[in-house]
C-alpha cells in the first residue's frame, strides 16, 4: 500500500542523492512502500551526511561509532546539516513515525516521535527525552517494528521491551524487535541477557549457549516462589515458546505451566526452572547430556551394534529406506537381513526416505509423488508392514517463503501419494517451523525434528511441534569394537513406536522399471512416429482431405506427445509397479489422446469452466470426471486404493482436478483401467495379461461399439512400439 | 453472365481463402454428427465431448463469415445480370474455390 509519507522520503533520497548515484545505488522506486531498498539508502545517506566515504547498506560499528564520536547523541543541538536532519525524518516516516515533514529542523514533532519511538523499544527509561542514540538510531534505520504486527502478543511485545530497557547499555546488546514475535534476535537476546545476569562481561558475554552458560544456569534453578530476574527470564523464555504463563514472579501458575511444557518435551516433570528446562526452553537442542531412548544412523545395525544399542538403552532405531549413491554412506540404506537382527534384539525400526532435500529446487509437488511412490516400493522392498510411518526429509534450512512455494505442495504430492497407494503415513523430518507447517496443513502425522541445528531459522524462535515424535538433539558414539556405532541420539514421545515385526520383503519380478532414455529414447520415438504415420496419424494434422484430424495441425505433435508421456515415465513406472501391471497399457492411450488433442477440446474445457457443460474429458488423458469417479469408487471398493467415496457432488473437484493435475489424470487413466476390465468381465491387467484382452482394455478406453473397437485396433500398434522399448529397459 | 462478373468472381474467391476455415468447420460438423449417425461417414472415436463445444466455435464463427459474405455479394449483385438465384449460387461455387484447390493439393 503507498504511504504519501514514505512517498516524500523517497522523492527526497532521489532528489537530493542524484538519484542514488552520489550513495552508489540506482534510483529508489518512488512508490510510497517502505522496504530493505529504502533503509538502506538512508543508511548510506546518513553515512555520507556525516563523512563516512565508505559507504554501505550495513548500519555497522563503523556507523554506529562514528554517531558516538562525532555527536554522541543526536538532537536539535547537535545534528549537522539540514540533510542530515531530513535523513533522520525520512527513516521516522518510513518506520511509521512523524517526521516533521523533512524540513531539515530537529522540531517538536520529530521530538516528539523520536519519544514514542522509544517508549516502543522499552528504552525510554534509559533514554528519557528526545534525543537519538547510536543503538536507537540502529534501530530506526531498519525493518523491525517495535509495535506489534499481524496479531503479535502483547505478552511478548513486553517481554522485547522490557529487555531492551534492562540491557541496552550493555555493549553488545542491541535493540530487537517489539512487535510481539520471537525470532532469532529474541532469541540471542534471551541468551545475552541470561549471560549479563551471570555476570559475565562485556566482549565475554556472546549470545551462545556455551559450557559458562550452562554450567551458570545449572545454579539457577527456580521454582516457586522465585522471584526477581531469574523468575522473569525464565517466565519470559516460557511465554516466547508459547507457554501461557504470566510475566514476572515464579507463582503455582507458573509452576503448573512448567509441569506441562516439561511433560510435552519428555523432560523429567519436576516443576521446576531446572537446567534441562532452561536449556529447552533456550536452544532447540536443550540439555544435550540427556540420553533418549531412539536413534538414527547411516551405518548398518549388527547384532553386536543391536546389542549396544540395548544396553545403552535404546529402543527405536531409524533407518534408510533407500542410498541412492553407490559411493558415499554405503550402508546408510537398509542392508539385507537388518530388519530381521533388529526385530531379533528386540529393537523397533522406523523408516526414512531421503534422496536428496538439500535446496529449495528439489521439492516440487511431481517430485513429492515420485518420492511417495519410491518411498512406497522400497518400503515393500524392505518388508515395512501396513501401518508403517515413513519419514520424509527437508534436510536445509528453509525460508518461509520457500516452504509455501516448494515444500508444502512438496508434501501434499507425497501424502496424496502415500494416503492413495499404500497403507503407510507420513512424517516429516526437518526443523521445528517446517514441522508444524506440514503438520497444518495436514500433510503429516508426526515430525522427527533436527533440533541439532540450533542456528536454523526454522529452530530459532519456535517451539516443538504439537505432533513431534523424535527429537535429535545429539550425535553420540555408543558401544565399543565392533559393536561400537555413532548415532544421533534422539529423544523418543511415543507419538511413534516403529515397528518391531517385518514382512518378507522382497520385489515381484518382470515389474517395469524406469525407461533407459539414453539408449532408447530416439529409436522409439523414430518407431511410434513411423507407426502412427502407417495408420494414417502424421506428424500434425490429418491425413488426406477427409480426416477430421486436421483439427489438431499446429497443436501437440505426436513428438510433442511422446515426450509429454516419457516426462511422466516416473509416474507411469510407479503406477506400474504398485499395482503390478505394463505400464504401456496406460502410456498408450494417454500418448494416444495428447496427439489427438485439438481446440475443441480447449473449448470443451471453458465451457465446462464457465458453467455450460458440467463435464468434458480433458486433461492429458481426456477422461471424463463421471467415469473417473466410477472408477476411483471401484478401486477404492475393491481395495486397490484409499479413500474417501466420490459422490456426483463431487464432480466438479473430480473435473478440476483431471484438468489441471497430470498426476492426478494419469493416476485416474491406471484406475479406469483396472475399472474397464471389471466391466468388461475380464481379469484385472497384470503382468500376464494376452494381448487380447489388451486390445480389448484399450478399446474400453475409450468406450463401448465400432467406433472404440476401432479405437483398440488403431492403439494396439502404438502398445507393441512402446512395451517393446519398456521390455528392453527391464532386460538392460 | 453479366458484363461485371469478373468483379463478383474475384471478390469471392478471395472470401473463400478464409472461408476454407467455416467451411472445414461445417464438414467437420457433418462427419462427426449427422454423416456419422448415418453411417454414412466413420466418426472420429475420440471427438466425444458433444455437440456444444462444436456450436461455441463455429456458431459464431460461420456467423460471422456468412455476414461477411452476405453484404461483400449484395452491392455486386446488383450490378450483375444474373437472376438472383442463379448469382448466389455462382458465388458460393466461386467461394468454395480455395477449399477445393487444397483438396487437390492434399490428395
Amino acid at each position: 500500500m503507498a504511504d504519501e509519507l514514505v512517498l516524500r522520503a523517497q522523492r527526497f533520497i532521489n532528489t537530493t542523492y542524484n538519484n542514488g548515484a552520489t550513495l552508489g545505488i540506482s534510483k529508489l522506486a518512488e512508490n510510497g512502500q517502505t522496504g530493505w531498498p529504502v533503509m538502506y539508502a538512508l543508511t548510506r545517506a546518513l553515512q555520507y551526511e556525516m563523512g563516512i566515504t565508505a559507504l554501505s547498506d550495513s548500519f555497522g560499528p563503523t556507523t554506529l561509532s562514528t554517531i558516538s564520536a562525532k555527536y554522541g547523541k543526536l538532537d536539535d543541538t547537535t545534528v549537522p546539516s539540514a540533510n542530515f536532519c531530513r535523513v533522520i525524518q525520512s527513516a521516522l516516516y518510513c518506520k511509521g513515525y512523524d517526521g516533521g515533514e523533512i524540513d531539515g529542523k530537529y522540531n517538536d514533532r520529530v521530538k516528539a516521535a523520536v519519544a514514542k519511538l522509544h517508549t516502543n523499544m522499552g528504552v525510554d527509561a534509559t533514554y528519557p527525552g528526545s534525543s537519538l542514540w547510536p543503538k536507537t538510531t540502529k534501530g530506526l534505520f531498519n525493518m523491525d517494528a517495535y509495535v506489534t504486527v499481524n496479531s503479535g502478543s502483547d505478552t511478548i511485545r513486553s517481554i522485547q521491551q522490557w529487555l531492551n530497557g534492562r540491557y541496552i547499555l550493555r555493549k553488545d546488546y542491541y535493540v530487537i524487535p517489539c512487535d510481539g514475535y520471537h525470532s532469532r534476535d529474541v532469541a540471542k537476546s534471551m541468551l545475552l541477557a541470561i549471560q549479563y545476569e551471570l555476570g559475565m562481561a562485556d566482549g565475554v558475554a556472546n549470545g551462545v549457549f556455551g559450557p559458562g552458560t550452562q554450567s551458570g544456569l545449572k545454579s539457577h534453578t527456580v521454582a516457586v516462589g522465585s522471584t526477581g530476574v531469574w523468575a522473569q527470564l525464565f517466565t519470559a523464555a516460557m511465554i516466547l515458546n508459547k507457554r501461557s504463563v504470566p510475566f514476572g514472579s515464579f507463582t503455582a501458575g507458573v509452576q503448573a505451566g512448567v509441569e506441562s511444557f516439561q511433560s510435552f518435551s519428555k523432560l523429567d516433570v519436576t516443576g521446576k526452572g531446572d537446567f534441562a528446562t532452561w536449556a529447552s526452553l533456550l536452544v532447540s537442542y536443550g540439555d544435550q547430556s540427556r540420553k533418549g531412548t531412539a536413534c538414527d544412523g547411516v551405518t548398518m545395525i549388527t547384532p553386536a551394534r543391536a546389542d549396544a544399542l540395548k544396553t545403552a538403552g535404546y529402543k527405536y532405531v531409524g533407518r534408510y529406506l533407500y542410498n541412492p549413491s553407490t559411493t558415499s554412506l554405503p550402508e546408510k540404506q537398509i542392508q539385507p537381513g537388518e530388519l530381521a537382527t533388529i526385530k531379533a534384539a528386540g529393537l523397533r525400526c522406523y523408516p526414512i526416505y531421503q534422496t536428496w532435500s538439500g535446496s529449495a529446487d528439489y521439492f516440487s509437488y511431481n517430485q513429492g509423488t515420485g518420492d511417495g511412490f519410491a518411498a512406497i516400493d522400497w518400503a515393500q522392498y524392505h518388508g515395512f508392514k501396513p501401518g508403517s510411518i515413513i519419514y520424509f526429509a527437508v534436510d536445509y534450512d528453509a525460508m518461509d517463503a520457500e516452504v509455501t512455494q516448494y515444500i508444502l505442495p512438496h508434501f501434499r504430492g507425497i501424502m496424496r501419494t502415500i494416503g492413495e497407494n499404500s497403507s503407510y503415513g507420513v512424517g516429516v523430518y526437518g526443523p521445528r517451523n517446517i514441522c508444524q507447517r506440514i503438520a497444518d496443513a495436514g500433510y503429516a502425522s508426526v515430525s522427527m525434528v533436527s533440533d541439532m541445528s540450533s542456528g536454523f531459522s526454522g529452530n530459532l524462535g519456535y517451539p516443538l511441534p504439537t505432533n513431534w515424535s523424535f527429537d535429535q538433539v545429539s550425535t553420540i558414539t555408543v558401544g565399543s569394537g565392533t559393536g561400537s556405532l555413532e548415532i544421533d541420539n534422539n529423544i523418543a514421545s511415543g507419538r511413534d513406536a516403529g515397528q518391531g515385526d517385518f514382512d518378507a520383503g522382497g520385489v515381484a519380478e518382470g515389474l517395469d522399471v524406469d525407461l533407459d532414455k539414453t539408449a532408447y529414447r530416439d529409436v522409439m520415438l523414430r518407431d511410434v512416429r513411423s507407426y502412427l504415420e502407417s495408420i494414417g496419424v502424421p506428424e500434425t494434422g490429418g491425413d488426406g482431405w477427409t480426416d477430421s484430424d486436421w483439427a489438431t495441425l499446429g497443436g501437440i505433435s505426436t513428438t510433442k506427445a511422446f515426450d509429454l508421456v516419457l516426462s511422466a515415465d516416473w509416474l507411469f513406472t510407479a503406477l506400474a509397479r504398485q499395482l503390478k501391471l505394463r505400464k504401456a497399457l496406460i502410456q498408450t492411450p494417454v500418448l494416444w489422446e495428447l496427439r489427438k488433442f485439438n481446440p475443441l477440446d480447449i473449448v470443451a474445457d471453458e465451457a465446462v469452466k464457465a458453467g455450460l457443460k458440467d463435464d468434458s474429458s480433458t486433461g492429458w488423458g481426456q477422461i471424463f470426471a463421471w467415469v473417473t469417479i466410477e472408477a476411483r469408487n471401484y478401486c477404492m471398493q475393491q481395495g486397490i486404493i484409499n479413500g474417501s467415496p466420490l459422490a456426483d457432488s463431487d464432480l466438479k473437484t473430480v473435473w478440476t482436478n483431471l484438468n489441471e493435475d497430470e498426476t492426478y489424470n494419469i493416476r485416474s487413466a491406471t484406475y479406469l483401467t483396472l475399472y474397464n476390465a471389471h466391466q468388461l468381465g475380464q481379469p484385472r491387467p497384470d503382468l500376464t495379461t494376452d494381448l487380447f484382452d489388451t486390445q480389448r482394455l484399450l478399446a474400453r478406453y475409450n468406450g463401448t461399439g465400432e467406433d472404440a473397437d476401432q479405437y483398440g485396433r488403431e492403439l494396439m500398434g502404438l502398445y507393441f512400439v512402446l512395451e517393446n522399448y519398456n521390455q528392453l529397459s527391464r532386460s538392460s | 453472365m453479366g458484363k461485371s462478373w469478373p468483379a463478383p468472381f474475384a471478390v469471392n474467391v478471395l472470401l473463400g481463402i478464409p472461408g476454407i476455415v467455416p467451411i472445414w468447420l461445417m464438414f467437420y460438423f457433418a462427419v462427426n454428427w449427422p454423416l456419422a449417425g448415418l453411417g454414412v461417414a466413420g466418426s472420429n472415436p475420440t471427438e466425444n465431448d458433444g455437440v456444444l463445444p462444436w456450436l461455441l466455435v463455429g456458431g459464431p464463427v460461420l456467423t460471422l463469415f456468412f455476414l461477411v459474405w452476405w453484404l461483400a455479394n449484395r452491392p455486386l449483385r446488383r450490378r450483375t445480370l444474373l437472376a438472383p438465384g442463379a448469382y448466389w449460387l455462382l458465388s458460393a461455387a466461386a467461394t468454395t474455390l480455395p477449399t477445393l484447390a487444397l483438396v487437390v493439393i492434399i490428395s
